[in-house]
């Protein structure tokens, strides 16, 4: 347990340096992400599964469906979200970028 | 414990490294989708592993499909507008997940639950279930399904103080010797936590849902955090951490934003009523039908539009209720037509949940790197022409600074009353959330517009582009400029420094292809002198795209100018000017050398800045010619719009 508390802490500290650095642009498309990395729960749901008794056989199998649901439509819609960030540049996106390095002198 | 080096730890390590580079790219939107991917990736690769270590069951397999299937139609379903109720309704999924995990746990481990695994497992639960029920609670609020004002009980604080104070006491009768967790413990667990949930966001009012959806991302995070814990599943403690310090991160953001505390956003408090307000204070109204009444606002914003060069556009989320993005974006498109430098200043919260605005914005279309947070486009406004606030109150409201007392006082605002003149289209002129007056409402340089912004935004667009093709002094030459293009058979283009200053040479190659495709014969005529250095010229047109073939020299040129149908020059103003090289009395850069002499051709369309003199400070005459129609202005605006008019003519000819 000692080992899993380290990793939480080293995780949250990597985590906050990182994440202070998203500008707020975004941030709606980090939440949705979050959404799907707390889907991770999914893996503490496939372990107590395979061992939970059959009284509690539904309580792991609707937290697998449920973490499932956040894994597959956070990523899902992180990606429709982030690709409107990305394309759609008026004009210039079709074509070779060459003429950017001229405007900067 | 986990044993020094096995392939899970490798799995463990791998994924979370993945996960936090994913996060990493998330930081620029030019990198953000291979973070999303990145992090899918990792994701996929740690469930595989896991499967593969449990060996896998058909039912869990088919358990897992049908979730993945529903969340994929989730998150392709989902509107942008939507997506707070989307997040929520996953901040919930999540805290149900954990607790569901966090019980069979329990459920597992009854014979020799250990202290510390049995704690874990009680507050995962209970994060857990109340990070569900609030998320619901949330979400049913965002949905509209639910009142989105506050509702505040009869001893609300109380209530929640005790509901509280109840379940820590359930957890400390679970987790007491002899540690057996009975299920009529867990229950009441899961029973009082999901009241503590349902209590703690009845009482958040629509506007602070920022605050509560991050909170609750955050506990969906911790809950997963505490419950990987209690099951020693390290990854999941980890990137349950994580998701806790982004939840964490983005309520601090948008407490800061709001000027609220975290305590009295939860609590419901609120200094001024919202719903009261007082008839005490003037009305805006008052003062400013009594001071100055315009016959007509739309009419003055339209001018004021017209003769700005930067305009920013500050959005609130009154603009997303009318949905009015569209409408808003086709505005910043007709300004931008015209060659105005347009941006969007977006408040932290602006919209229903962190960076909303963005989102709802780039779905209609507009490019990120119009997207300015508050921090950057603050010190732009005082050099902005006009603001243009879209459905924001209280984001823009000046009284934040100067109004102690009130709830907004000190607030971070988009300083819009800092900008020259300022267009405010809001519905009405009642004060924002906070309840507090706008004090921009009564400055001298605003106008306001009531009503629906989707309508008052497109009667501006109307009239702004109305005036465009009527009355604007240049629009009459420009027209002129595009019959002589159309009824033009040979061209010759002349381009000069002026272009590459305006980084224009895209723009002439499209309209260069254009004539041609109408069948013209084009040739571009170079002037030794043209461009920083000798060759320079050739070297700018070349990289857009015109071919050396195309190229005529000045000799060949001067000989033959006199007989094409059009000289278009672009950005040229000395190597078209002979007063410039010709009289020996005036400053001549170059002399021995001769302008090229287009004012031979039938008619010249001169595309240039504006009719100031070249580097060799002679005014040029070339301007005076009756057969030049001059057509001022940046030549990256003015050869699109000459190329769309012509285009546009085409069109109407057809029918």
């Amino acid at each position: 347990m000692i080992a899993v508390l380290v990793f939480l802490v080293v995780c949250a500290v990597l985590g906050y340096r990182i994440i202070s650095a998203v500008p707020s642009l975004l941030h709606t498309p980090l939440m949705s992400g979050m959404n799907a990395l707390s889907g991770i729960t999914v893996l503490g749901a496939i372990a107590v599964y395979a061992v939970a008794p059959p009284e509690l056989q539904w309580a792991a199998g609707l937290a697998m469906v449920l973490a499932m649901i956040n894994v597959a439509g956070g990523f899902w819609v992180t990606e429709r979200m982030v690709r409107m960030f990305r394309g759609r540049r008026p004009g210039r996106s079709d074509r070779p970028s060459t003429e950017d390095g001229e405007g900067e002198r | 414990m986990l044993p020094a080096f096995s392939p899970a730890l490798v799995v463990v390590g791998l994924a979370a490294v993945g996960f936090l580079v994913g996060i990493r790219l998330m930081q620029s939107p030019r990198t953000a989708l291979w973070g999303n991917r990145l992090g899918a990736f990792s994701m996929a690769g740690a469930l595989l592993f896991a499967l593969l270590e449990v060996g896998v069951s058909l039912p869990a397999g088919i358990l897992l499909l049908v979730g993945g299937g529903i969340g994929i139609v989730l998150g392709q379903k989902v509107t942008m507008i939507r997506m707070p109720q989307m997040v929520a309704l996953f901040n919930g999924f999540g805290g149900a997940a954990s607790a569901l995990v966090a019980l069979t746990a329990m459920g597992v481990a009854s014979g020799d639950a250990g202290l510390a695994s049995l704690l874990t497992a009680a507050v995962a639960l209970a994060v857990g279930v109340l990070t569900f029920t609030g998320s619901i609670v949330a979400g049913l609020k965002l949905q509209a399904w639910l009142p989105q004002r506050q509702v505040v009980l009869r001893g609300h604080r109380a209530l929640l103080s005790a509901v509280l104070v109840a379940g820590a006491g359930l957890i400390v009768l679970l987790v007491l010797p002899p540690r057996r967790p009975e299920l009529v413990l867990q229950l009441a667990i899961v029973g009082v936590f999901a009241l503590y949930g349902v209590l703690m966001a009845l009482r958040v009012g629509g506007a602070d849902m920022p605050v509560v959806i991050s909170l609750l991302n955050s506990l969906s995070g911790i809950a997963a955090g505490v419950s990987g814990v209690a099951v020693a599943n390290a990854l999941l403690a980890g990137v349950g951490a994580l998701v806790g310090v982004a939840g964490m991160i983005l309520t601090q953001i948008m407490c800061r934003a709001m000027n609220r505390s975290l305590v009295s956003v939860l609590g419901g408090l609120r200094e001024v009523g919202g719903g009261g307000g007082g008839g005490a204070r003037p009305t805006p109204s008052a003062r400013k039908h009594g001071a100055r009444s315009r016959d007509d606002p739309e009419e003055a914003a339209v001018a004021l539009l017209r003769q700005a060069r930067t305009v920013v556009i500050v959005p609130g989320y009154g603009m997303a209720l009318a949905q009015a993005q569209q409408t808003v974006r086709n505005l910043a498109t007709a300004l931008e037509r015209d060659g105005k430098d347009v941006r969007f200043g977006i408040h932290p919260v602006a919209g229903r949940m962190p960076g909303h605005m963005n989102v709802l914005l780039a779905e209609a279309g507009v490019g990120f790197e119009k997207l300015y947070d508050m921090q950057r486009i603050n010190p732009e406004l005082p050099e902005t022409d006009v603001v243009v606030a879209v459905g924001a109150c209280d984001v823009i409201n000046p009284a934040a600074s100067t109004a102690e007392g009130t709830p907004i006082y000190g607030m971070p605002v988009i300083n819009a009353s800092h900008a020259k003149a300022v267009i405010v289209c809001n519905l009405d002129e009642r004060p924002g959330y906070s309840g507090v007056d706008n004090t921009l409402y009564g400055e001298r340089h605003v106008e306001t517009l009531w009503g629906d912004a989707a309508d008052t935004v497109a009667g501006i667009t109307r009239g702004y582009q109305r005036g465009r093709t009527v009355s604007e002094p240049g629009d009459e030459l420009r027209e002129r400029a595009v019959s002589a293009i159309r009824g033009a058979r040979s061209v010759v283009v002349v381009p000069g420094y002026g272009l590459a200053l305006a980084q224009a040479q895209e723009a002439l190659k499209s309209l260069i292809d254009a004539l041609e495709e109408a069948g013209k014969r084009v040739g571009v005529a170079i002037h030794p002198r043209a461009g920083g250095i000798l060759g320079h010229m050739a070297f700018l047109l070349q990289s857009a795209g015109i071919e050396h073939d195309r190229l005529v020299s000045l000799e060949q040129a001067n000989a033959e100018l006199a007989g094409i149908d059009l000289a278009l020059v672009v950005g040229a103003c000395d190597v078209a000017n002979r007063a410039a090289w010709g009289e020996p009395d005036v400053r001549a850069a170059a002399s021995g050398m001769v302008a090229l002499r287009v004012e031979e051709a039938s008619s010249v369309v001169v595309c240039n800045l504006d009719a100031a003199p070249g580097y060799s400070g002679v005014d040029n005459p070339l301007y005076r010619e009756p057969n030049v129609i001059p057509v001022w202005g940046d030549a990256a605006r003015t050869l699109p719009l000459l190329l769309e008019r012509c285009a546009e003519r085409v069109a109407n000819d057809v029918p």
